[in-house]
């Protein structure tokens, strides 16, 4: 991506007060922090290292030691020691942020300490930047996400019941969580499976119980699921908008002719698939492979011969 | 600092006084841009003939105060938070201000990812600009068919994991949501500032509950025993025989996938529209 002259101004300013504080870092470590390349921050130094106060002798330059690339240090700051003040829009990353930290904490003393920080930050940001942006409900509430994050922080292991996402079953199982993630406003637990050694990913809403257990982790050995080996076409009409939307991570490419979807997806034919299919509201037709479209017709008139009978 | 003292002093003003004020301008604008704003006022009392140019140091630093080991690590998680480009970048930058105010950049890799959030903040700082600009926009909007929308913004939510905006549609004449990742191409904002006025007691979650108060009613089914497991977490099942439960749970008319989904383990008994509108779908399958 390029970038324009006032980016590395900013960049530049922000550089001088953060290695002042900051001292001993190496190039690459400066570059991989402010998001830039190593040739690029060597660039940055050289400029900076020629700027000062008027006057411009050695007395008002300012004073950078990068001779060493694995320890970069400034000397003398100049007037530049402190950091700019935060833009609106880094003020607003960090306040939204502690809000849902707000969101899955349970202990009151922690609770209040977020608060205060956050009315402090929220000082630096004008009123007419954060009176309209709300994140009041900005993920699916859950029962557990707090116990969950928790957990996470804590490092304990918890016992679980969990509905499958594909074969309508419920099973328990003993985990560590490790993050979670909220994507489009659903909760995903990655977590270390200790029932069956390896690293699973579960959704917060599929999750019916939670009880803290005792167990000690101990050089499990992790097996990673598998990625997909097939991909499945199909072909939606206009209502499929909606379908598209709620699960383009599968989605490999579409082709809207003016009345139908057709979609390529990355997804196993299996158990998941054929339910999604069996439960859209709408007509959709399968396209490849021709097995899943008989296997979807085979269930609607399975649970069709119900009602008749 | 007056003009001419620093026209003497910068490098790099050059020619006629008025391309070097065309230059001074063009820096001011350019300083504002990335957050610096340069403050103008007379500094001596009985000439007010020149007037002087300096950065507060108040508004140019950050000051956030003194921060504890654990005032750091929440803001570390809070920063850290966000997988999408926008707020991630913005994050990582406040992250960098506050590593130089205290010399803790060596602490703060510790929190990193562990609970994060992604979602699409596509157009997100155009309109975010916008609204505290009070400016009208206009965008195109696909639903899906694409409508071009004339609106005067009102706020912004993420709502259940997705931003939405919220506004008063010029044409519709009335307030109207609008999904971010709905809009296509670029948002046009109108230079004119201030240009509405958002009402007093206006409040975006009363139109946002909206997407979300769906009509519920009563069902009854007979779910085949051991099945059907996350409606039966939601109602109350009584057993019929062997094969059979009978469950009572609500269910909002117009989620009828969700019942579909569970294909022969579920014969629904009532209400009865909702189960010709199952048969009728199954049929067509």
């Amino acid at each position: 991506m390029s970038e324009t002259a006032l980016d590395r101004v900013s960049r530049s300013l922000n550089l001088i007060p953060f290695l002042s504080k900051n001292p001993g870092l190496s190039i690459p470590e400066i570059a991989h922090r402010f998001d830039t390349t190593p040739t690029q921050i060597s660039k940055d130094l050289s400029l900076l290292h020629m700027c000062g106060l008027p006057g411009y002798s050695h007395l008002e330059l300012l004073d950078i030691d990068y001779e060493d690339p694995n320890y970069v240090s400034i000397t003398d700051p100049q007037v530049l020691d402190r950091p700019r003040s935060l833009t609106q829009i880094e003020g607003l990353a960090l306040v939204l942020g502690l809000s849902l930290l707000l969101d899955l904490t349970a202990n009151e003393h922690e609770k209040e300490k977020i608060e205060k920080l956050q009315s402090r930050l929220s000082h630096s940001l004008s009123e007419s930047h954060t009176r309209y942006v709300s994140i009041d409900n900005a993920v699916l509430e859950s029962p557990f996400a707090i116990e969950i994050s928790e957990s996470i922080r804590e490092n304990t292991t918890l016992t679980i019941r969990y509905l499958s996402a594909t074969s309508d079953s419920e099973s328990e199982r003993e985990i560590s969580p490790r993050s979670l993630n909220f994507r489009d406003g659903i909760g995903y637990v990655q977590a270390l499976s200790l029932t069956d050694h390896a690293i699973r990913t579960f959704r917060l809403d599929r999750i019916t119980s939670v009880t803290k257990s005792h167990s000690t982790l101990i050089g499990e050995s992790i097996t990673k699921s598998a990625q997909p080996s097939a991909t499945s076409r199909i072909r939606l009409p206009r209502e499929g908008f909606s379908f598209l939307e709620a699960h383009d991570e599968v989605v490999i490419d579409t082709d809207f002719d003016g009345a139908f979807y057709t979609v390529h997806l990355n997804i196993e034919p299996g158990e998941w698939l054929i339910r999604t299919l069996l439960a859209l509201p709408y007509s959709a037709e399968v396209l490849d492979p021709s097995w899943l479209s008989s296997e979807v017709q085979e269930r609607a008139q399975k649970a069709l011969a119900q009602y008749k009978s | 600092m007056s003009k001419s003292e620093i026209f003497q002093s910068v490098a790099g003003y050059t020619g006629s006084t008025e391309t070097k004020e065309r230059m001074f301008e063009r820096d001011k604008d350019d300083l504002r841009e990335i957050g610096i704003v340069i403050d103008v006022g007379s500094f001596d009392p009985l000439f007010d003939d020149e007037v002087g140019y300096r950065i507060k140091n108040t508004e140019y630093a950050l000051d956030l105060g003194e921060l504890n080991a654990s005032e750091r690590s929440y803001l570390s998680l809070a920063a850290k938070l966000w997988r999408n480009q926008l707020f991630h970048s913005s994050g990582a930058r406040a992250l960098l201000k506050v590593a130089a105010t205290d010399g803790s950049a060596f602490m703060d890799d510790f929190a990193g990812g562990v609970i994060t959030l992604e979602n699409e903040t596509s157009h997100f700082e155009s309109l975010w600009q916008a609204i505290a600009d009070h400016s009208a926009i206009q965008f195109s909007y696909s639903n899906p068919d694409i409508s071009r929308r004339n609106v005067n913004p009102y706020g912004l939510s993420l709502w259940h994991g997705i931003w939405y905006l919220v506004g008063h549609d010029l044409d519709k004449e009335g307030i109207r949501v609008f999904r971010l990742s709905r809009i296509i191409e670029e948002v046009v904002v109108a230079k004119k500032k201030y240009s509405f006025t958002i009402p007093e007691n206006f409040s975006l979650k009363d139109h946002l509950i909206m997407l979300n108060d769906q009509l519920t009613i009563t069902c009854i089914a007979l779910i085949r025993v051991g099945r059907c497991n996350s409606l039966r977490v939601a109602g109350s099942v009584i057993s019929v025989d062997a094969e059979w439960d009978r469950i009572t749970f609500r269910q909002s008319t117009s989620n009828i996938s969700e019942l579909l989904w569970f294909g022969d383990d579920l014969i629904l008994e009532s209400p009865a529209e909702l189960r010709d509108q199952l048969v009728s779908l199954l049929a067509k399958k």
